[in-house]
């Protein structure tokens, strides 16, 4: 996803070297690696690229542009098998229809979101309610709702059996760069460049947690003084069993988050304690198959990162300085591929 | 997961108490809950079925294409949620296979159509197998009830209503007026069986007829293996509770029997059977008939629809006790179906004039509390009292550094819990309906 602010001139600690964790200067070269590259996907010189995605059953990569083109790759062979077009600005969200991978919705600064059928790429239809720039997309496991934020500062519940909207979720102060749904559907979490994350419910669509962070150890998310600074939040995801979610936020760190406990249970820094992404809203995932779970995230100006779950140290870098804007797996992370502001998309696969 | 956020006093609540949603389609006469409880599905006076999504409220698929073309008289879903089984006064059965519920064909045939079954009358209501999809059992009007396997070509057998031998010896005990003639008799007057049901294992075919009678039919040998005698009047609903260790029966004599089964896969020996009543419900000032009953997941409540204009409740009984708890009350009108979704904690019933389904929930209160992290909900106000650290100053780098080194618990991103805060399993595979993503479905 592309820049949707400017970076926060708030008022921000900057931290100090001692103060990093002294995991942080493990250095990363010296790991085996954990990934090899499985082939490149070179860029298409018009506009940059916002985000990759990967099909549910593991057959499908689709990446899209700034120029509002989406291109879908056959995920084994690299093929070509669907140019999209038809939005008329940048499109900042992809998302695979969970049970059919012949389905996409994408999401547009054109305010619309189109649902396409790779297969005869024809678009099936426009969703509109949005009143800004459409910025985060994701379908529910059973695939029949659509949960979408903006930055109108809302979050529009799709019923696609319908193709109308069911609700809107208007509980933010400025855009919504996020959202993702736990795995039984019933939550909805979504983060905000107010510094909010909040989980709501899929069913009533009330609010029924908030979460933030703030740079000082007092102070609230409605206090007005100026010590106070929510920091922007650029991604939010749960965990694959629900119980937390992790978050990028602009102060340049990825939080780990026991949500019903309302604590941070695991921060991310870079190497040597340097910020991860301050400019970009880099997407995280969680990697799962392998032998300890990995948390992977790209980055203003390091890369792919990846990082050991529990002891938070840096076990592998991919992509070497690159501004990665979007992660995606499939399985579990035996693939990962990662799309770089410049237009390439790296595919990796596990050793 | 939104349950653990709720209210913990609103989620332990074990019955619903709200009318909260009412959908309107067609004139909807019976209605099922798949397994799971995330879909409903909904038999028309016009024959159609419609099928909602519960997340939604919304309707996924609409089965009418080839279909049946009389009032629906029953619906019941397969183990796995792919299939659906309905009956109809159109003299037929029809499966359903839900994976081609919205795939068109040229040829105008029906692609989600396995099956149908033709009889030679209507039908009161058919029961798929709880294991076998391609199984069931029905129930016909004026005529025996049958066993239907559909695992090849379409096998039908005719169950019987009343074993002649059985019903001598057991009929000297009966001081009923019909009880003193001969078995030859019997057969000179009506006797019909109204209702089958499998058992919650598909061992046992119970069947209930216009005489009171339960009949229990092995659903391997074809043979009953036992009878007795709970009323004297028709059975209209004979309905198992999900553990299957309570039948509900409830009959045209106003009364509905609450029956404790024995163990029947224990206890092999079907004479050796006890049917014990552990409850009559009943209404004894308005003399109230009942239109249908369902259990709770935990069979400790049942809840009945009533009959006639004068009344539009659904009662709600405890079954520990046999005491009345609750009236639920909302609708404008008499309820016929009523149906109870386990893991909603969901209510539904259909209404007679209008057709709609109403569906009671248990309501969260929103809590304001849940908009931001330091918001708590008190009773009263409190003396507000400074902690010795609040307005400490703190070094930001001395925070972090603390922060980071408090973070040293093992966390677990896979392991997803079991059940829910409900107890309910949260790991129930069942079919999801493939969604028509150009063409609204109504």
């Amino acid at each position: 996803m592309p820049e949707l602010t400017e970076s926060p001139s708030h008022k921000k600690t900057r931290l100090s070297a001692d103060a990093q964790s002294p995991e942080s200067s493990n250095d990363a070269t010296s790991q085996p690696p954990i990934y090899k590259l499985k082939y490149t996907i070179s860029g298409k010189n018009i506009g940059s690229l916002t985000t990759v995605k990967i099909s549910a059953d593991s057959k499908r990569l689709a990446v899209a542009s700034s120029c509002g083109t989406i291109w879908v790759y056959n995920l084994t062979d690299n093929t070509l098998c669907a140019t999209l077009t038809g939005h008329s600005k940048g499109v900042s969200a992809i998302a695979f229809s969970p049970n059919d991978s012949s389905i996409l919705a994408s999401g547009s600064d054109d305010l619309s979101i189109r649902l396409w059928n790779v297969e005869t790429q024809k678009c099936l239809r426009i969703l509109k309610k949005h009143t800004y720039h459409v910025t985060t997309l994701q379908f529910n496991t059973k695939g029949n709702i659509l949960v979408s934020g903006a930055a109108d500062e809302t979050i529009v519940v799709w019923d696609l059996a319908q193709g109308n909207s069911l609700r809107t979720l208007s509980a933010h102060s400025d855009p919504v760069s996020c959202i993702s749904l736990s795995p039984d559907d019933s939550l909805i979490a979504s983060a905000s460049h107010d510094g909010l994350m909040r989980l709501f419910d899929t069913e009533t669509g009330q609010c029924l947690k908030t979460l933030v962070y703030n740079s000082t150890s007092h102070g609230t998310a409605t206090a007005s003084t100026s010590d106070v600074v929510n920091l922007p939040i650029s991604n939010i995801l749960f965990s694959p069993n629900g119980k937390y979610v992790l978050s990028s936020s602009l102060d340049g760190i990825i939080r780990l988050w026991d949500y019903m406990g309302n604590k941070v249970v695991k921060t991310y820094l870079g190497p040597e304690g340097a910020f991860i992404s301050k400019k970009y809203n880099s997407g995280a995932c969680f990697i799962t198959k392998t032998s300890n779970p990995l948390v992977a995230s790209g980055s203003d100006l390091l890369g792919l990162i990846l990082w050991d779950l529990q002891s938070k140290k840096i076990v592998g870098r991919l992509d070497g300085d690159a501004t990665i804007i979007d992660v995606a797996t499939s399985d579990g992370g035996s693939i990962l591929a990662s799309c770089a502001l410049t237009g390439t998309t790296n595919v990796y696969e596990l050793i | 997961m939104n349950l653990a956020l709720q209210d913990p006093f609103t989620v332990a609540k074990e019955f619903p108490d709200t009318l909260v949603h009412t959908l309107q389609y067609g004139h909807s006469v019976y209605i099922q809950f798949n397994r799971k409880g995330d879909y409903l599905a909904s038999g028309l006076s016009n024959g159609a079925i419609v099928i909602y999504d519960l997340s939604t409220n919304t309707i996924v698929c609409v089965l009418s294409r080839e279909g049946h073309v009389r009032p629906i008289t029953s619906i019941s879903w397969s183990h796995c949620g792919r299939y659906l089984l309905s009956s109809s006064q159109d003299w037929a059965c029809i499966l359903w296979d839900l994976q081609y519920a919205n795939t068109d064909t040229n040829d105008g045939s029906n692609k989600a159509i396995v099956r149908r079954v033709q009889f030679d009358g209507p039908i009161w209501q058919a029961c798929i197998h709880p294991k076998k999809p391609r199984v069931f059992t029905a129930s016909l009007f004026e005529n025996d009830p049958v066993y239907v396997n559909m695992e090849n070509e379409t096998e039908i057998r005719t169950l019987a209503t009343e074993p002649v031998e059985k019903r001598t010896s057991d009929d000297e005990n009966e001081n009923d007026a019909d009880a003193d003639a001969e078995p030859v008799k019997k057969t000179n007057y009506k006797h019909m069986t109204l209702v089958t049901q499998f058992t919650t294992s598909g061992d046992y075919i119970f069947s209930g007829t216009s005489r009171g009678w339960l009949n229990i039919i092995d659903a391997n040998t074809l043979q009953t293996v036992h009878l007795v005698r709970v009323t004297s009047a028709n059975m209209k609903t004979l309905v198992f509770s999900p553990d299957g260790r309570k039948l509900a029966v409830n009959s045209s004599d106003r009364i509905i029997r609450q029956i404790n089964l024995p163990d029947m896969v224990e206890e092999q020996n079907p004479d050796l059977w006890e049917f014990e009543v552990e409850h009559r419900y009943q209404d004894v000032v308005n003399r109230l008939q009942w239109n249908t009953v369902a259990f709770s997941h935990n069979s400790e409540f049942l809840v009945a629809s009533t009959f006639g204009q004068s009344s539009q409740d659904l009662y709600l009984w405890e079954t520990s006790m046999g005491t009345l708890i609750k009236i639920l009350e909302g609708s404008h009108e008499e309820l016929i179906d009523v149906k109870w979704n386990y893991n909603k904690c969901m209510i539904g019933s259909t209404g007679l004039d209008s057709g709609s389904i109403y569906l009671w929930l248990v309501q969260f209160p929103l809590k304001w509390s849940a908009l931001a992290p330091d918001f708590v909900e008190i009773e009263e106000n409190e003396e507000y009292e400074e902690k010795e650290d609040e307005f400490d100053i703190i070094d930001e780098t001395d925070l972090m550094k603390r922060r980071l080194e408090e973070e040293d618990t093992q966390v677990d991103i896979a392991t997803m819990d079991a059940t829910d805060v409900r107890g309910f399993d949260t790991q129930i595979r069942s079919f999801v309906i493939p969604v028509n993503y150009e063409l609204a479905v109504v």
